[in-house]
């Protein structure tokens, strides 16, 4: 009832002082406070004049109501009061300063229990009095000291959760909070008396800033007005020290930060509904329907805004807690969850993380999280690469994280991921060597690329489209577009030229390309041209490095006992090509890969391997991180290609999931089993034999036919990475879940596991089936008790152990105390937080979702005694000294690149998107590495150019075996290259709607919608390889156009392009 | 002098390059821009009437014939590239006191001037043209004609040009380069050589230069004069591009000397403002992330 009225105070100013006598003012002023004083006394037990009858019993509502009305008014002529002269008191504010009139109204709110009408009362005069005072009020101690009394003795009010009051007594508070932090802001000189203030209570606490910590996370106006005004405060500390010593080395502010992160993340959804299989990053469409990920990219966006603006040391800290509280005992686990969906997920959030961190330090953390940390003792980035080669949509989904690593142009990803394989030139034969830095002057690499182009592909398509063709391939980030399509380029020596705009277009995105990498990369350390930075022994600084990381992050966990051995031998049975693919250029590096194997202990040495010599032993951790568990089977990574397998594998899962109950029981695991055998079996004895690629169809054809029905619409090629159509939903609906995936992946898993059973019988040696079998007999029902322990809701639980005297805690509980809530008496968020500050401060130790128990099961004994004997370690890694490698990262984006025609067209979009983003480097080391065309590079080296011609063996090979898909893709063509035009032309539209700057088109509409051609009817079996092949060779133009803008780079970057403008006008 | 024309090519990607870093600073713009229709700008000359457009090839031979030309097709895109990049290797050298400039019609045919700053032919200036043969890098080594025939052993005295092909008898690809042509022209007005020379008279003058040293001197002098008064006339070709001499009008060239020298401020002022930035935590010389030793990883 009070507190309405001071609510209404708020606004009553109407009322205008205007020509009112200053005296007149004042007198008024003590009269009202005389009146109040009297109410005040009269139930004041101290000061009681009679101190005959002490009474303690509620204020009357009259009484309360009369003081309420007098303070109101009394406010109200202090607001107006004008200073004095020369910065002096008003007299009004004197007489309060004197009188100690605030002290005393905060005690007669105290007098009256304290409730939280009273509490709201009084946080709202201070709010009025902060916002409307005409002289400055915070200096004066009678007014601050009241003030600091409220602000602790409010703290406690929201964490009790007593009905609506703590919610609107919270709001107002951080209101105030807000408000005196901009005071501060303004005036840094009222700091001092914040910290003097709160040294007469005895705690040396920076009260204003430990109040706004608990609201960091909040979600809505509070948690915004909260961060708003810790900014403030950070940016406060910049240049005031003492500010930022306060708080890192008495707050908890930086740890709240970080495992407040970590707290979000764990009410992320584990697992993200997709509905599109072109699915593979979060955009903002998706993100923004699912709250918690919303909540949680504030919550990182805040931890940007507080390094960018905070005190380094604060900046530091928080850094520090952001890896070691968040990356390290949380991210990392989940990206090693144990199910393919929540790996799947964890990356795409990595993704967006990585895209949203838009501060250079916070994603420097993050990347050397990236490129550094060890799990399980290997390389995370191994791990992630290896990732890239499965198929499901994690591989895509991987890809795309890539594709956001390689647009970062940040020196240190692409130094790990390709460059210091590159660094040592053994890739490159002595000729090569030498001209590294030239350029391709007479566009001979163009020459080479474009001859790649199947011979009856379309040179154009009827005059009517010849001034427009251009499919643009949506790659992401990595093909800037013009603003104008028209290439200002012309002086093409003849008139009779018949020339696609296309390649015009090409070379127009290429240009732009270059430019904005040779701008980026201006930063860069080094020019990589083969001679800086030379290639050395890096071993001690490599592991230098990692002691240095170790001891920074002196909370890592301690290491996990060492990975005995991988499972290798699957990998040994498939990974040798037999040539069946029919492919001329032999691409051995897979072979070489097995070579490795055999060679080369799988050691657990857990480092990372130094530049060029240990290029295999990388490979060997990289496969063995690869060994993925899809609930109850191993597979090797490199078995993860066929699209039978994958539903074989999924329907698995399903059924798995909806018979939980009978999953123990042994005549349920019997079909479980042999389906694993037939699989992996059927792998083993190579894909690309006849009886197959029979299977492989059919399981085509199932999913074709289901993509059909779902999306009867033609599939855009150009389009099908917009997320127009992409879902993502918290995965609630179970039900939901199994009626859309479901029925048709188990029909498909049927079919397909009968087909191969019966295979099976002709197609290989009994033992070769025992071995397989044997092999994924046992792990399965481990690992999926194992699931069923781990995959809680909680990625991070919070460590439970013995309660070690944590200064961050005495000192959590001390404040909790001085703020008048007892740390026990907290909320299910305080405790949540303990549990993490507790978690954080005892090591963050980790969830383990360990494979390594699980690799056990199938040893390989060789390794194993390899392993154990160092001298022969040292021996191997010494023979492979020289051993020319790219990096296991080129050799996964050439094989994906290499099965072209087999992936689906997002993965295709992503691999020839990230190709042609490298190849947009300037750094020589890498141009040439992509774009040189010599066909005879070292033994073991594999150019993307010599993929290129594999796949278009693979090509012209399907060509001849379909008569008609030479036509089918011309007809695909044509189609693509209209719709792409009729694309354009809308989102023209749209544009021209959107600002008015260019006029076009009238009644452009009706046209488009008319020229938009019926899609050509593609056999769905044929369609991936008709798109792709469409594909490949618009992939050849790009890059011709990439090479042939690479040999007229100017030299000097800076000055030949950002010569100033006054283009010649024509 | 208008150098304008001179940077023009490198002007007009420079601007059009900036609007391409505005777009690539959104890391996430996935769509092609539209078409938009050109207005006022260059376009790729339109398909001639007489080409017949093939919408369906009816026969294997008609792909076959299709494949060549496709090929074919990109032929000019080869010579184009093949001359920007000597163009480009041109301004690399900074070749002293030559300044050359592609036509607007015909990347094969360039414009040029030179000064000759010391020696006989001191304050020179020279205007010429390369021609470049359509079958480069190929063919044969390029001619170069002066505008107006320099009283010189080398130039022939009637159609002005320069005996190139004496230092350049046979054109090697990846060996020799338009530059070498130009630094060629460059040296005859300073080291002067008579051998089999397009111009009798002034190799027989200069061959008895210890005799006829004045007399060759004032023919020298009398052709750099001619050249000179005709300084100002209207470029031979009539194209965009070719190099022309005004005299000096503050109007117009009081900005261009102004651009000129705040130019070499630029890459500063460009580096803060510009959107699209790479990352690094390498210190230089090193192959570690993150190794920088002003950047410590997380203290």
């Amino acid at each position: 009832m009070m507190a309405s009225v001071v609510t209404n105070g708020n606004r009553k100013k109407s009322l205008s002082l205007n020509g009112v006598d200053p005296e007149t003012c004042m007198i008024v002023f003590r009269n009202h406070w005389a009146q109040v004083v009297k109410i005040l006394e009269k139930h004041d037990p101290v000061h009681s004049r009679s101190g005959v009858y002490l009474r303690l019993g509620p204020v009357p509502g009259d009484e309360a109501s009369a003081v309420q009305n007098y303070v109101e008014h009394m406010l109200f002529l202090l607001m107006e009061e004008e200073p004095g002269q020369g910065g002096a008191m008003g007299a009004i504010l004197e007489f309060v300063v004197v009188e100690g009139v605030m002290e005393r109204l905060f005690l007669w709110s105290l007098r009256q229990h304290f409730t939280d009408d009273m509490k709201l009362e009084q946080l709202r005069m201070y709010q009025m009095l902060l916002s409307q005072a005409r002289q400055p009020l915070l200096h004066h101690k009678p007014v601050l000291r009241p003030l600091m009394m409220l602000l602790s003795s409010c703290a406690g009010a929201g964490s009790g959760g007593r009905g609506g009051g703590g919610g609107s007594v919270e709001a107002e508070l951080v209101l105030l909070l807000n408000q005196l932090c901009g005071a501060l802001a303004k005036d840094p000189s009222v700091l001092e008396l914040f910290f003097h203030t709160s040294e007469d209570q005895g705690a040396a606490n920076f009260l204003l800033f430990s109040l706004l910590i608990p609201f960091t996370h909040q979600e809505g106006s509070v948690g915004q007005q909260a961060r708003d005004a810790l900014l403030l405060i950070m940016q406060l500390s910049t240049y005031n020290p003492r500010v930022a010593t306060h708080i890192t080395d008495n707050t908890y502010f930086c740890p709240v930060l970080a495992t407040g992160l970590s707290g979000l993340y764990s009410s992320l959804p584990a697992k993200l509904q997709v509905y599109s299989e072109d699915w593979h990053c979060l955009e903002r469409a998706d993100w923004v329907q699912v709250p918690a990920l919303v909540q949680f990219l504030n919550s990182l966006q805040f931890c940007c805004s507080v390094i960018k603006v905070g005190h380094p040391s604060i900046r530091g800290q928080l850094l520090g807690y952001i890896y070691n509280g968040f990356l390290v005992p949380v991210l990392a686990p989940a990206l090693h969850k144990c199910t393919l969906e929540e790996v799947m997920t964890t990356t795409a959030y990595l993704d967006l993380f990585l895209r949203s961190v838009s501060e250079p330090a916070l994603l420097q953390t993050f990347l050397s999280f990236i490129l550094l940390h060890t799990h399980d003792n290997v390389q995370l980035l191994d791990t992630l690469v290896s990732r890239v080669n499965t198929p499901f949509q994690l591989g895509t989904v991987s890809l795309a994280l890539f594709r956001t690593l390689i647009g970062l142009f940040c020196e240190d990803v692409m130094l790990q991921l390709i460059l210091r394989y590159l660094i040592p030139c053994t890739h490159l034969c002595v000729r090569e060597r030498r001209s590294l830095k030239d350029r391709d002057a007479y566009s001979s690499s163009a020459v080479k690329f474009l001859f790649l182009t199947p011979s009856w592909c379309p040179l154009h398509l009827g005059a009517a489209h010849t001034h427009t063709q251009h499919i643009h391939w949506a790659m992401g980030n990595d093909v800037p577009m013009s603003e104008g399509d028209s290439v200002g380029y012309s002086r093409i020596c003849r008139t009779d030229l018949l020339m696609n705009v296309n390649y015009l277009q090409y070379l127009w995105d290429a240009r732009v390309g270059i430019a904005a990498s040779l701008q980026a990369c201006l930063v860069w350390s080094g020019p990589y041209d083969g001679e800086k930075p030379a290639a050395r022994e890096e071993e001690d600084g490599e592991e230098r490095e990692e002691e240095k990381m170790n001891q920074t992050f002196n909370w890592t966990s301690s290491p996990s006992p060492p990975l005995t051995s991988p499972p290798v031998t699957m990998g040994n049975q498939h990974r040798g090509g037999d040539g069946g693919r029919g492919s001329v250029v032999e691409l051995e590096w897979d072979d070489s890969y097995e070579w490795d194997d055999s060679a080369l202990p799988s050691s657990s040495l857990p480092l990372t391997p130094p530049v060029h010599i240990e290029t295999p032993q990388h490979i060997q951790e990289m496969r063995r991180s690869a060994i993925m568990l899809i609930q109850g089977s191993y597979v090797e990574e490199s078995d993860f290609q066929d699209d039978v397998l994958v539903y074989n594998l999924v329907a698995q899962k399903d059924e798995v999931e909806h018979k939980p109950h009978r999953r123990t029981t042994p005549q349920t695991r019997k079909p479980v089993v042999s389906q694993t055998t037939s699989l992996v079996h059927r792998h083993g004895t190579h894909r690309r034999e006849k009886e197959g690629v029979i299977v492989e169809e059919g399981g085509v054809r199932e999913e074709e036919g289901v993509r059909e029905e779902k999306q009867s619409q033609p599939q855009l090629l150009s389009n099908c990475l917009s997320c127009e159509d992409h879902t993502v939903n918290e995965e609630v609906d179970d039900d939901r879940k199994r009626k859309s995936s479901g029925p048709h992946l188990d029909h498909n898993c049927n079919r397909t596991v009968t087909t191969t059973v019966n295979q099976t019988n002709d197609l290989t040696t009994v033992d070769h089936q025992e071995r397989t079998t044997s092999e994924n007999h046992t792990p399965p029902v481990e690992k999926q008790q194992d699931c069923n322990n781990t995959d809680a809701d909680h990625p991070v639980s919070p460590v439970t152990t013995s309660a070690v005297d944590d200064s961050f805690l005495s000192q959590y509980r001390e404040l909790m105390r001085s703020l008048g809530a007892e740390p026990d008496d907290v909320t299910d968020d305080i405790t949540e937080f303990r549990k993490r500050v507790l978690a954080l401060a005892q090591g963050g130790e980790e969830e383990e979702v360990d494979f390594s128990v699980f690799s056990i099961d199938s040893p390989e004994p060789k390794d194993a005694d390899l392993e154990n004997s160092p001298e022969l370690t040292s021996n191997s890694q010494d023979r492979k000294r020289g051993i020319p490698f790219t990096g296991p990262f080129i050799s996964v984006l050439l094989s994906r690149l290499e099965n072209l025609l087999e992936n689906p067209i997002p993965v295709n979009l992503l691999v020839t998107g990230i190709l042609s983003q490298l190849a947009k480097y300037p750094q020589p080391l890498l141009r040439a590495f992509l774009l040189n065309t010599h066909t005879d590079p070292p033994p073991n080296v594999h150019t993307l150019y010599q993929v290129l011609v594999s796949v278009r063996v693979q090509i012209e090979q399907y060509a001849t075996d379909q008569t008609e898909f030479p036509a089918t893709v011309r007809e695909a063509w044509r189609y693509l290259l209209a719709r792409d035009q009729a694309l354009k032309l809308r989102e023209l539209l749209q544009d021209s709607h959107s600002d008015n700057r260019k006029s076009v088109l009238p009644n452009g509409t009706q046209q488009i919608r008319q020229n938009v051609p019926p899609c050509p009817n593609i056999p769905p079996q044929a369609r991936n390889r008709v798109f792709a092949t469409v594909l490949y060779a618009e992939f050849l133009k790009e890059l011709a156009a990439i090479a042939q803008e690479h040999s007229i780079v100017p030299d000097s970057p800076i000055e030949e392009i950002y010569t100033p403008d006054s283009p010649i006008e024509e | 002098m208008n150098l304008n024309p001179f940077w023009s090519m490198s002007t007009n990607t420079g601007r059009k390059r900036s609007d391409g870093e505005e777009q690539s600073g959104e890391q996430q713009q996935q769509r092609a821009s539209p078409a938009r229709p050109s207005f006022g700008k260059k376009q790729l000359p339109s398909i001639p009437k007489n080409a017949v457009p093939i919408t369906k090839p009816a026969s294997p031979a008609a792909t076959a014939l299709l494949a060549n030309g496709t090929h074919a097709s990109y032929g000019p895109f080869y010579l184009e590239y093949s001359l920007l990049a000597e163009f480009t290797l041109v301004i690399k050298q900074k070749l002293p006191g030559i300044y050359v400039q592609p036509s607007y019609k015909s990347a094969l045919m360039w414009f040029g001037v030179i000064f000759i700053r010391h020696g006989l032919y001191q304050d020179g200036v020279f205007k010429f043209t390369v021609y470049i043969p359509d079958n480069y890098p190929d063919g044969e080594c390029p001619r170069v004609v002066f505008d107006i025939p320099v009283f010189h052993p080398l130039v022939d005295p009637v159609s002005g040009e320069l005996d190139v092909r004496r230092a350049f008898t046979k054109w090697r690809r990846n060996h020799n380069h338009i530059w070498q042509v130009l630094m060629y022209a460059r040296t005859v007005f300073y080291k002067i050589n008579t051998m089999e020379p397009l111009n009798p008279e002034a190799a027989v003058l200069f061959f008895r230069y210890d005799k006829d040293v004045q007399l060759f001197k004032s023919k020298v002098v009398d052709s750099v004069k001619l050249c000179n008064s005709h300084l100002f006339d209207q470029p031979k070709m009539d194209d965009p591009y070719a190099i022309s001499f005004s005299s000096w009008n503050p109007a117009i060239h009081d900005e261009a000397k102004e651009r000129m020298f705040t130019h070499k401020r630029r890459p500063e002022d460009h580096q803060k403002g510009l959107q699209v930035s790479g990352l690094s935590w390498v210190k230089p010389g090193s192959t570690q992330p993150f190794s920088k030793d002003d950047n410590p990883p997380l203290s």
